[in-house]
């Protein structure tokens, strides 16, 4: 990071050192004549056309500051992406917790995207996967959770006509409607929760009065 | 008859340790003699031990053979896709850089806060009441 305001600093400094110690993380340190430092990626180096004892003018200055806001963003965003699976959407809102500017968060996001390593299809697939398979959410509730985390409405509807049919929806709430008569509940305490999950009521009433006629509630 | 390992990479996150080998294959990943879905059940960790692979473009080169132990299911994830990177990069020098850009190839350091005297526990303060 800088370490002063570029406007105070003397016109004829120069660039006194490049650290390419980073280089394996795409990060060189670029070091000038008053000790200020930026860090600055490889291709903004080679496009700015950097070396040891190139005078630095104020314009080269701020876009090293600019660019070093833009790497620490960026490196920031790459490890929320990291730690786990997330949406652009999560990202820049924790970028712009941190108090980075959001059209450099944006621009972070989209060059994670570029590489894939953010996907937002990729994490609704995942997540709508890992749903059905716990057997607890109905597809109302996957779908507000999905809006939650910034998918797009016609993204989370697609997805989930695709891989949480209907059928899996009513096996999701038989397994709950089972459960609850295994512990006991009664049925209009059942149906209450499961309607405030979001199942829709035609799936629950005909599984209670299947069970009531079995004579299991 | 010796398999030839192509590539071995010891990889660390929270209290888990991952001992990754690369081998010549089709990319079957194996866990403790488990297929990975079947030891690791969850979609999204199984993404994130699949992404080195995906960032190398090295998806159906390698079959994967972990021995993981210590910590929980998302520690042991993160220890695999810190292994995996390592033994990428070992098994072929061209991945390093890639693989670093992206963060791959760095060791979370983040641990458990230690719990303080005093206190219930790492930030957690005892119940207080006033009479």
């Amino acid at each position: 990071m800088p370490e002063e305001d570029s406007s105070s600093r003397n016109v004829n400094l120069r660039i006194d050192a490049i650290d390419t110690q980073r280089a394996s993380e795409d990060c060189f340190k670029v070091t000038l004549s008053d000790g200020s430092f930026f860090y600055v990626s490889y291709g903004f180096y080679r496009e700015a056309g950097l070396g040891c004892g190139i005078e630095a003018d104020e314009e080269l200055i701020e876009r090293m500051s600019d660019e070093t806001v833009r790497l620490h963003c960026y490196r920031k965003a790459l490890e929320y992406a990291l730690r786990q699976e997330s949406t652009s959407f999560d990202i820049i809102r924790k970028l712009r917790q941190k108090q980075f500017d959001p059209k450099v968060a944006e621009k972070a996001v989209a060059e994670l995207e570029r590489k894939n390593l953010v996907n937002d299809e990729r994490f609704a697939r995942l997540y709508i996967a890992q749903c059905v398979r716990r057997k607890k959410e109905s597809r109302l509730e996957v779908s507000a959770k999905l809006a939650g985390k910034g998918i797009s409405g016609t993204l989370s509807r697609r997805l989930i006509a695709e891989l949480y049919p209907v059928e899996a929806e009513e096996e999701t709430a038989a397994a709950l409607v089972g459960k609850a008569a295994a512990s006991g509940k009664p049925p209009e305490k059942t149906a209450a929760a499961l309607l405030r999950k979001g199942f829709p009521y035609k799936i629950i009433k005909s599984l209670l009065s299947s069970l009531n006629e079995n004579g299991e509630f | 008859m010796a398999v030839e390992n192509l590539g071995y990479g010891t990889g660390r996150r929270k209290t888990s340790v991952a001992r990754v080998y690369l081998r010549a294959g089709n990319g079957n990943i194996t866990i403790n003699n488990k297929k990975a879905e079947e030891y690791i059940p969850d979609e999204i960790l199984l993404q994130t031990i699949k992404s080195p692979l995906d960032v190398c473009n090295c998806m159906n080169k390698y079959d994967v053979l972990v021995n993981v132990y210590g910590g929980g299911i998302s520690g042991q994830a993160g220890a695999i896709r810190h292994g995996l990177s390592r033994a990428l990069a070992d098994a072929d020098e061209s991945n390093r850089s890639v693989l670093g850009a992206n963060g791959f190839l760095t060791r979370d350091s983040r641990m458990v806060e230690r719990k303080k005297y005093g206190q219930r526990g790492a930030r957690r303060r005892f119940q207080f009441s006033k009479r």
